[in-house]
């Protein structure tokens, strides 16, 4: 699609900075974090032709930290500006890139667009507790109650068929990689009792089931994102403290 | 914006959460509001040595009379210092067409907004509510019953960098944030790499009492302050003139001047000559009228955090005839 280089191998200390042609857009990322996933999803869902380099985040190479103080994913890269932050990114993109604008210009229901997003960042607060699982099965009992709870939130603020309205919007984009976090660790044995097909269940969850499915199998979903297989296993690995294989499955 | 969401959007570490010691445990998902507070035993707050209040000085612009004739800021905002709303209130009707703020005197993040307001000449009411035990008709608006929170014919907007953001969409002609869209986000950028104040400060009330805490916390602070004058690279964090990135850090500098009045603290003087820039930066912002209007003494503030660590936080202390 617009994003090449989405399963690349990872860039480590050591390696050279790549130039970057000017009028040329690049993203840097790390496959499996939701943080970059955010940025990755709202750049091709805006169409722009991007290319993305993907990041050893333990072994960063040292330039990277001209890009970012801190030397975290995401940050995106245009014409010698660079961006941070996968909370101001999506913004700024839309300022950057008014043709292709995703937020609502009704300052009212931008800010409505905005305040959704926030309180959906919640489901960011359920990975600690899978990652916990993942160390100790035992405490599988008490911390998917708090998914649960936060799966429950998240169904009752779903009000339309998106987030945003009729169609995939601003919350939806940035909540998505965090359910899917869940959602790969539910393919994972005895972490949190969730189904993989009709995830998170449409039983307790109808809406939140067909968002899911909606969003998971929409191009924009599928061209930035990790088989599940994949995804699992990296999570694992990086609950577990084991090695991280940021080329995983390439 | 998550906690240190977004990697590090420090979602808003309300001080009412302080006790809950939710700030720093990702691991609930959403921190309960308080319904019983909880009284600590013994007295918390660090006696500070008793020296008469100072006489007003031009920046206690809190008090209603204001002897500088030069400020006609803030003459846009009426009800700054009016009484606390509290459980059992009547919802105080609204006006169509009138913006109002919806806050608490002493909040940090409401100070954000109402030093906006200043600077943008909005006219706005503002009514003051107990954040902690919110009334039912204010729950009911905005959903967790934080404070500030903006309305106006009956649309709401909650979170201070949200709604000052919309205030310049708003208003566009007096417009604080850059319209140049990467000058944009690089201010929000430098709100989040100046962000170790605040939550120094949040460090900094609850190891009040703790001598061992409150050394750590003053190296947070050095830790703190250091970041803040390598990136100040010109007058402001805007720029030539205060910008957004000023406007939103101001109040965690203003309340930070508090370790000066605690003995366990090795600072004598706020920031100290180890920070020259931040030393200059501090006596130009507290010049700037929008601030002088926001600011609140330093007294003010200190009798609010030791009501606070009481347990019976004191919102109107200040206001005529209560104290």
């Amino acid at each position: 699609m617009t994003l090449t280089g989405v399963t690349s191998k990872a860039i480590r200390k050591g390696d050279p900075e790549p130039p970057l042609a000017s009028g040329k857009f690049r993203i840097y990322n790390m496959r499996f974090c939701p943080w970059a996933e955010r940025a990755m999803i709202y750049v091709a869902a805006k169409g722009i032709e991007a290319e993305v380099i993907n990041l050893n985040v333990t072994d960063k190479p040292e330039w990277f930290y001209s890009k970012h103080y801190q030397g975290k994913a995401p940050a995106i890269e245009h014409d010698g500006k660079i961006v941070i932050e996968s909370g101001f990114i999506p913004e700024y993109l839309d300022d950057a890139f008014p043709e292709s604008r995703i937020l609502p210009t009704d300052p009212f229901e931008k800010v409505q667009q905005k305040l959704l997003a926030e309180r959906l960042t919640m489901v960011a607060h359920a990975v600690p507790q899978l990652f916990a699982v993942m160390r100790d099965r035992n405490l599988k009992n008490e911390k998917q109650e708090k998914v649960f709870e936060v799966l429950q939130q998240a169904e009752n603020l779903l009000v339309h068929d998106f987030y945003a309205g009729s169609a995939p919007g601003y919350p939806d984009y940035l909540t998505f990689p965090f359910f899917e976090k869940i959602w790969w660790s539910a393919s994972l044995d005895d972490v949190v009792d969730l189904p993989i097909r009709g995830f998170p269940g449409i039983q307790k969850f109808p809406k939140l089931t067909a968002w899911f499915e909606r969003i998971l199998n929409s191009d924009v979903v599928q061209s930035v994102t990790q088989p599940i297989e994949f995804g699992a296993e990296f999570m694992n690995a990086y609950a577990t403290h084991g090695t991280l294989n940021y080329d995983l499955g390439l | 914006m998550v906690l240190p969401g977004n990697c590090s959007t420090s979602a808003a570490l309300c001080m009412q959460f302080l006790t809950q010691l939710a700030a720093v445990a990702i691991d609930q998902a959403y921190p309960a509001v308080p319904n019983d507070y909880h009284l600590p035993n013994k007295k918390l707050f660090v006696s500070y040595r008793s020296v008469p209040p100072p006489a007003p000085s031009p920046s206690s612009a809190a008090v209603p009379i204001r002897f500088n004739s030069y400020s006609s800021v803030g003459s846009n905002i009426r009800g700054l210092n009016s009484q606390t709303l509290h459980p059992g209130s009547m919802e105080p009707p609204l006006t169509p067409g009138n913006y109002r703020l919806y806050s608490m005197r002493f909040c940090p993040y409401a100070q954000r907004v109402l030093i906006y307001l200043a600077k943008k000449n909005i006219p706005v009411e503002v009514v003051n509510v107990n954040p902690d035990r919110s009334p039912n008709w204010y729950l009911a608006k905005s959903p967790i019953g934080r404070v500030p929170a903006l309305e106006i014919n009956g649309k709401v907007v909650w979170e201070s960098n949200v709604i000052v953001e919309y205030l310049d969409e708003l208003f566009p002609t007096t417009t604080v944030l850059p319209r140049d869209a990467f000058e944009k986000a690089h201010q929000k950028i430098l709100v989040e790499r100046l962000s170790p104040i605040m939550n120094a400060l949040f460090e900094f009330y609850s190891s009040m009492s703790n001598q061992q805490a409150q050394r750590q916390n003053d190296m947070n602070v050095h830790s703190a302050l250091r970041n803040a004058e390598n990136l100040l690279r010109d007058s402001f964090y805007g720029g030539r003139q205060p910008g957004y990135a000023d406007y939103l850090i101001w109040p965690f500098l203003e309340r930070l001047q508090l370790l000066t009045m605690t003995q366990n603290s090795q600072f004598r003087y706020f920031p100290g000559l180890h920070y020259p820039k931040i030393g200059a930066y501090i006596a130009r912002m507290q010049n700037q009228p929008e601030i002088k209007f926001s600011s609140r003494p330093l007294t003010h503030h200190k009798a609010y955090l030791d009501s606070f660590s009481m347990g019976m936080p004191n919102y109107d202390f200040g206001i005529y005839g209560k104290s």
